[in-house]
């Protein structure tokens, strides 16, 4: 299988009041062609600022370390990539759009960009058909922003970034604002278009529809990736310490119970470098942890635990 | 391997706290200051040297007359004048004159537009209506024009030199006062529909407390980034009706009124000290209410 | 949106009708007016001479008489006949408004480009560059506008000495060139008001310009436009210039009038033959028509500038129009 994308301990530090904030930290990891990846995750663990590090497009404040190589060529001019090769859906669909100009305007403008030679009539097929696709009518292209509900925006912002047919998509939280009938509709869009070749990365709070609708699973926490597996084997088998707890908290696990578990605390801001970041809320945790040092690590699964370090069939 | 973890997190901390910087006034509202101050005492420390004479006077006290357009020298420390006046005096003399002019139009306009923008932010409907007519039409008035009527008036009547600087006062606030109103009224407005002026009535507060506790303390960061642009504006007008000959005339000086030295191409070309250290002067007044202003409207941002 | 500015319009006469009255009351009320000025410092009148030339300019009837002729007259389209030299007024103020008009709006548009370049330039920068910027505008706002008109004739004219000094048209190119060598005179000739009016005027276009663009380009629209692959100046061109807009709206309608009333101060210190140089003599004299006409321009100006930044900020902000 081709290596599409591939992170050689790529971190972002970002410069604040307190200190440096490290928002991503060492990540390594590679992405095949045909993979539906899912990041998954609490909030504030990084995964928005990792989607910004892919972007490019990185604020004045912070600083990057490590590399992103796309086609094993390192990522340096953002406007070359974003939109045809790799294109990005993000959070917000509220504010994601031009308050004074019309969709139809707005949603025409990546495809004039990347498709200068398609005359007025295709674009607008080309738009009706992708809007179709998530249960959208064509009239809401002539609408303003203003007029339409954050579920629709949502669903426009995902169909304008598939129009561009672009190599890698990376969705940020996708189905936030979605019922469930098109939450199903957009994730079986992405295995489909997963299957025909392309590379679909998905991050989402959505812990149980990641792993019914992608391949493969990487757990964040605190800018860390502790676990990338198949899902399957995820769901089946968690290892990491972190995997564990959020599994366990899911109601298709707890069938039975009563009360669901919830994993105690939340994310703490990340100033130091080394040390499992899990530390503080690891009930297996021992001594060494706190001092454990990551080793890069380019097998394709791993998981990022020292109980895990001394395994050697990963 | 080293143990890294807990101590290394906390000690940060601790370190990183110490490199707060906490600075209460940022780099332009401390230059405005400072400007502001060094204009201050030039204006108010020279004149109290008792020299008036120098500069209204055409004659020496023994006598003899002066020389007009004379370069500076260490008798007249920038020159003489059309007249023969002094320049440096009258630059004190003037200043004074002029800040106290600029001063007491801004008060004023704030003073008239604080109370009709209030009135028409606080009981809307109606009255608002009407308050507002009557602010776009005063808004309406030309300025300049006006002040050309209000000359030529003076000129027929000839009021004492006291009285004509008041006259002219007045006139100003009169005009000026729309642009604070409009403010004044804009942002009670704002402020009135927000949920915490609901969250006080329901808790049983009198009107009055409401206004005073609640709505004034968020308005006025506002106004006051206002009023040094405000100053500034009229010390820059005040100088181009000085320019025109209708404001503030002989024989008060006032920066404006020195300018008119510049009516004159040849006094231009060849007497540059009779026109430069008011122009000077003039910027750097300026300039510092303008560095007030801004920097006042950064801290603004900042806390936001 | 046709019954608001119906409204709209209704208010403006209302406010025009209203203050045309407040200033002839003021001008009847005047304890000096033109007969005096004229003619009490040169030749001695009887007082029946003076009742004589006081009914002669109409200044005898009470003020609402007197406003309600005038009234009439502009609803017919006579502005009355000036005090001064006897012309009719809309004849002397068409002659002149046009130039006025003209070197006000290249100036406007001038400085507009000017600051709108300048602000895109200095986004969000905090170099060299943009405080060098920042610091120019503060320099060009604080000088009073004849300074820096009169630095201009000194260095360009009397120094370098390639602009006139003043004045239109050079004398000998009026009567003896051809149409081309009397425009290429004009411009040149007006190349310096217009450049004196641009410095004096682009600083406060640019202050609003710039904090509005720093705040749209923190919108999350901006980061859409450039993942979907725009590059930087084709997001700042087809997305934030637009929101950005509305402050310079308010301000083009806000500088209507001033746009007919003419530049008063560049055009003393250059001798323009303009509405301004115009207004300034003829304002001294309590010229009573020609001040009543002249106030009527700008008041009108006035509410149909606050009446166009309605209609463009509604044009550019479509949220207003639902």
């Amino acid at each position: 299988m081709e290596e599409i994308l591939k992170f050689k301990n790529f971190s972002m530090a970002y410069n604040t009041n307190k200190g440096k904030l490290i928002a991503v930290n060492k990540i390594n990891l590679s992405i095949f062609k045909g993979d539906y990846i899912a990041i998954i995750g609490e909030s504030g663990c990084g995964k928005s600022s990792l989607v910004t590090g892919i972007s490019g497009l990185i604020p004045k404040n912070c600083e990057v370390s490590g590399e992103i190589e796309y086609n094993k060529s390192s990522i340096k001019n953002p406007d070359k990539f974003l939109g045809k090769d790799i294109s990005i859906i993000m959070q917000e669909p509220m504010n994601a759009f031009n308050p004074t100009i019309k969709i139809l305007k707005q949603t025409e403008e990546g495809l004039k960009k990347h498709y200068p030679f398609m005359t007025k009539e295709e674009r607008l097929k080309r738009m009706a058909f992708f809007l179709n696709k998530f249960y959208l009518e064509g009239d809401v292209l002539r609408k303003y922003p203003f007029q339409l509900s954050g579920g629709i925006k949502q669903r426009i912002l995902i169909a304008s970034s598939m129009m561009l047919n672009p190599k890698i998509i990376v969705a940020d939280e996708p189905t936030a604002s979605l019922d469930l009938d098109n939450v199903k509709n957009v994730l079986n869009i992405f295995k489909i278009y997963a299957e025909s070749g392309n590379t679909v990365i998905l991050i989402t709070h959505d812990i149980l529809n990641a792993f019914k609708f992608a391949s493969k699973v990487a757990v964040m926490y605190a800018g860390e990736i502790v676990e990338y597996k198949p899902s399957g084997e995820m769901f089946k088998n968690p290892e990491h310490p972190y995997t564990k707890a959020l599994i366990s908290c899911l109601p298709a696990v707890n069938k039975n119970k009563k009360f669901l578990p919830v994993v105690d605390g939340t994310v703490e801001e990340r100033y130091f470098e080394s040390g499992c970041p899990f530390y503080n809320r690891c009930p297996l945790k021992k001594e060494e942890c706190g001092s454990y040092f990551k080793e890069p690590l380019f097998n394709e699964y791993f998981v990022s635990c020292y109980l895990y370090k001394q395994r050697k069939d990963l | 391997m080293k143990k890294i973890h807990s101590n290394n997190y906390y000690s940060k901390l601790k370190k990183d706290k110490n490199k707060i910087k906490k600075e209460k006034l940022n780099l332009k509202l401390k230059i405005g200051f400072l400007l502001l101050f060094f204009v201050l005492l030039f204006v108010i420390i020279v004149p109290m040297t008792d020299k008036v004479k120098d500069i209204q006077y055409f004659t020496n006290e023994n006598g003899s007359s002066r020389l007009v357009y004379d370069f500076p020298s260490f008798k007249h420390l920038l020159g003489t004048d059309a007249h023969g006046r002094d320049i440096f005096y009258r630059l004190a003399f003037g200043g004074r004159v002029t800040l106290a002019f600029t001063f007491v139009i801004v008060l004023s306009e704030l003073f008239l537009g604080f109370i009709i923008g209030s009135v028409a932010g606080f009981t809307g409907g109606f009255i608002d209506r009407i308050l507002m007519q009557i602010t776009d039409m005063f808004n309406c008035i030309p300025f300049l024009p006006l002040m050309m009527l209000t000359a030529g008036i003076m000129d027929r009547f000839n009021p004492g030199d006291f009285q004509r600087i008041v006259i002219l006062c007045v006139v100003y606030s009169v005009f000026g006062w729309t642009g604070f109103a409009r403010l004044i009224r804009g942002e009670i407005l704002n402020v009135k529909n927000k949920d915490f002026i609901a969250a006080a009535k329901t808790s049983g507060l009198s009107n009055i407390r409401i206004v005073v506790n609640h709505i004034y303390p968020v308005i006025f960061p506002q106004i006051i980034a206002v009023i040094p642009f405000h100053f500034a504006r009229v010390m820059l007008t005040e100088s181009a009706l000085g320019f025109l000959g209708l404001g503030i005339r002989y024989p008060n000086p006032s920066w404006g009124n020195m300018l008119d030295a510049m009516r004159n191409l040849f006094v231009i070309k060849n007497y540059p000290f009779a026109y430069i250290p008011v122009a000077i002067l003039i910027l750097i007044t300026t300039s510092a209410f303008w560095l007030l202003g801004e920097g006042a409207k950064e801290k603004l941002q900042k806390n936001k | 949106m046709t019954k608001f500015l119906f409204k709209r319009i209704l208010t403006g006469i209302v406010i025009i009708i209203g203050v045309s009255f407040l200033q002839y009351a003021l001008l009847r009320l005047l304890p000096s007016d033109f007969i005096e000025k004229q003619f009490m410092g040169s030749f001695e009148l009887s007082p029946e001479k003076i009742a004589e030339l006081k009914n002669l300019y109409g200044l005898n009837n009470g003020i609402v008489t007197g406003f309600a002729l005038w009234f009439k007259g502009v609803l017919k389209g006579d502005f009355g006949i000036s005090f001064t030299d006897g012309r009719k007024v809309a004849e002397i103020i068409g002659e002149k408004l046009p130039f006025s008009f003209f070197l006000s709006l290249s100036a406007l548009l001038a400085e507009l480009a000017f600051a709108f370049a300048l602000a895109v330039s200095s986004i969000n920068k905090k170099s060299y560059k943009s405080k060098f910027a920042e610091v120019l505008t503060l320099l060009c706002m604080c000088l009073p506008t004849f300074f820096i008109g009169s630095v201009m004739q000194l260095l360009l004219f009397s120094g370098l000495k390639i602009l006139p000094l003043s004045g239109a048209l050079n004398a000998k190119n009026y009567i003896l060139g051809n149409k081309a060598s009397r425009i290429f005179d004009v411009i040149l000739h007006l190349l310096m008001p217009v450049f004196v009016l641009i410095i004096a005027g682009f600083g406060r276009y640019f202050k609003s310009i710039k904090s509005n663009l720093n705040t749209v380009m923190k919108e999350r629209y901006i980061l859409n436009a450039r993942l979907k692959g725009l590059s930087y100046k084709e997001t700042i061109k087809k997305h934030a210039l637009k929101n950005s807009i509305t402050p310079v709206l308010t301000a083009i309608g806000g500088n209507l009038p001033s746009l007919f009333s003419g530049a008063m101060i560049t055009e003393t210190l250059f001798s323009l033959p303009g509405l301004g140089l115009l207004s300034y003599e003829r304002l001294m004299s309590c010229d009573i028509p020609f001040v009543m006409a002249f106030n009527l321009l700008i008041t009108t100006m006035t509410v149909l500038g606050s009446i166009l930044s309605d209609i463009l900020y509604a044009v550019f902000n479509p949220q207003v129009r639902f």
